[in-house]
């Protein structure tokens, strides 16, 4: 089957970014990897950079020179004195279109988190549930809800129930805790996943990985020769 | 002056010691041994991805959908196999419904993922006879955050002035008379945290009408925990979470994709960490018993 050249490209240049990223598990630091890390920072930065001008030509260029000013004047102004921060003269000119945006995020974030975040939530403890198990996890969620909260009073000491109380708290929040870690674990193994799927599944990226096995067969049998302890 | 150990200089200079990185060779091989032979192991279809599953095949037909891509291009794999499924499952509702589907992304990469998952799917929005603008738009990144989630539900016009494309959104026909969230039938969004912005500005300013409009969630293995309270008050109606929600998502839609190919070395991976995590348990409780001997 014939192969396209600008696919199998593509592979080979993702194959060699996958393996030049994990050869730092081998060598450390080393030339390769360094090349991947800033290409990689590189990259990410230009996209951003492509992106932000992109916004600003489709939302401040392009209704100015449909003859829109007025619409978009007031936001282009506060963009601007932004940049009056790399001068340290002009610098607090920036707190201005600073606390605009802080303002408006804030305003609108706080007039809605009562309802979405606390009185919602309170809801949830209802002590009866469609079954006994829904009955007695709505137990354990008010129990963890007042213990937990128990564990964050400062103004009274922390001794007989009070203290008893915290301590059950402070045992949900770890199995919370453990909870959020576990998912971070799950998130975190399914990257090298993709990649191995990127190395295993195309031509090019085989091809990659034939050539790291060779090259790390080589480079463990040079380092042995030599005397180095590296494995 | 004393040297250091030899775990520490080693980190130091850049290279991991000697176990660490034993763990990690072991961890690759394991990774890529399902990719050369596929080990089929079970996979049980969770509530939780079925009710997601349920509402995206439910929509009302001509009904409006409103999706937020909040991923980033790092999180592709794990995100990826569910947000593909979602769109297959939406596009086709468009085709056999008439239900429109509009997506918004409020961080750089997300608009870039909507598009590469609209190519990916274009052999079926061509057979579908689907058209851009007309049955489904990507409008691109809009900046805001918080005022731009409030904005989708408040005031859907003043959204962005042009799409991902370039193409003012007054000239697409998908965008006649969409004012704000009483228009739309399903909201969703894909994203790799918390959803608490989300329920502030869309589940909040909807409750605020007295309106209930069914809001999905695609979020990471890592994000999962947080979300789940909102799922359990109904603020969220379903929500589908990592790989394995992906894998589930294509055995649902009928798609199959990287999330069933890799869903085997993702169970893979997780024995050996459990192993792992025992391992590393007794040795620690039982060290004082091997310094006795």
């Amino acid at each position: 089957m014939a192969l396209e050249i600008g696919p199998l490209l593509v592979q080979l240049m993702t194959g060699f970014i996958i393996v030049g990223a994990w050869s730092y598990l081998y060598k450390g630091v080393n030339p390769i990897y360094r090349i991947i890390e800033v290409s990689a920072v590189g990259i990410f930065l230009g996209f951003g950079w492509y992106l932000a001008l992109d916004v600003l030509n489709k939302q401040i260029v392009i209704p100015i020179q449909n003859g829109n000013i007025a619409a978009v004047f007031i936001p282009l102004v506060l963009g601007l004195l932004l940049y009056t921060r790399f001068s340290p003269k002009t610098a607090w000119i920036s707190r201005w279109p600073t606390a605009v945006i802080t303002g408006i995020g804030l305003g609108i974030a706080v007039q809605a988190l009562p309802k979405a975040q606390i009185l919602a939530q309170l809801k949830v403890g209802s002590w009866v549930g469609p079954t006994p198990l829904a009955a007695f996890s709505n137990i354990i969620y008010t129990v963890a809800l007042f213990s937990t909260l128990s564990f964050f009073i400062f103004t009274v000491k922390q001794k007989g129930v009070v203290g008893s109380v915290a301590k059950v708290g402070r045992f949900f929040m770890i199995i919370a805790f453990g909870a959020i870690l576990g998912g971070f674990l799950m998130t975190n193994i399914a990257a090298p996943i993709g990649n191995a799927g990127d190395l295993m599944q195309t031509t090019g990226g085989q091809i990659v990985t034939v050539v790291a096995i060779i090259v790390l067969v080589i480079s463990i049998l040079y380092d042995r020769s030599r005397n180095r302890k590296v494995v | 002056m004393e040297e250091l150990p030899n775990k520490m200089t080693q980190t130091s200079q850049g290279t991991m010691p000697v176990a660490d990185r034993l763990i990690f060779l072991i961890f690759a091989i394991l990774i890529c041994i399902p990719f050369i032979a596929p080990l089929g192991l079970p996979l049980k279809i969770s509530p939780s991805t079925q009710t997601y599953y349920n509402y995206l095949v439910n929509v009302k037909p001509g009904g409006v959908i409103i999706w937020s891509e909040e991923q980033s291009f790092a999180n592709w794999p794990e995100l990826g196999p569910a947000e593909v499924s979602t769109y297959y499952l939406l596009l086709k509702s468009g085709h056999e419904k008439g239900t429109k589907f509009i997506v918004v992304s409020p961080n750089t990469d997300g608009a870039a993922v909507a598009d590469r998952i609209f190519k990916q799917l274009k052999p079926e929005i061509d057979a579908w006879g689907l058209k851009y603008g007309v049955d489904y738009a990507n409008l691109g990144y809009v900046t805001g955050l918080e005022a731009m989630y409030a904005l989708v539900v408040r005031d859907f016009q003043a959204l962005t002035t042009r799409d991902y494309y370039g193409t003012p959104v007054g000239d697409l026909p998908i965008m006649t008379g969409l004012k704000d969230v009483r228009n739309f039938d399903l909201m969703g969004f894909c994203i790799s945290t918390s959803a608490e912005s989300y329920m502030r500005q869309w589940w909040g300013y909807a409750n605020s009408l007295g309106i209930t409009i069914p809001i999905l969630n695609n979020v990471q293995a890592a994000g999962a925990p947080i979300n789940a309270p909102f799922v359990s008050t109904g603020q969220l109606s379903g929500m589908v979470s990592g790989l394995r929600g992906g894998a589930e998502m294509e055995r649902l839609s009928g798609k199959l994709g990287f999330g069933t190919i890799s869903i085997d070395a993702y169970s893979i991976t997780h024995l050996y960490a459990i192993g792992l995590i025992i391992t590393a348990n007794v040795w620690f409780f039982t060290k004082g018993r091997r310094k006795k001997e």
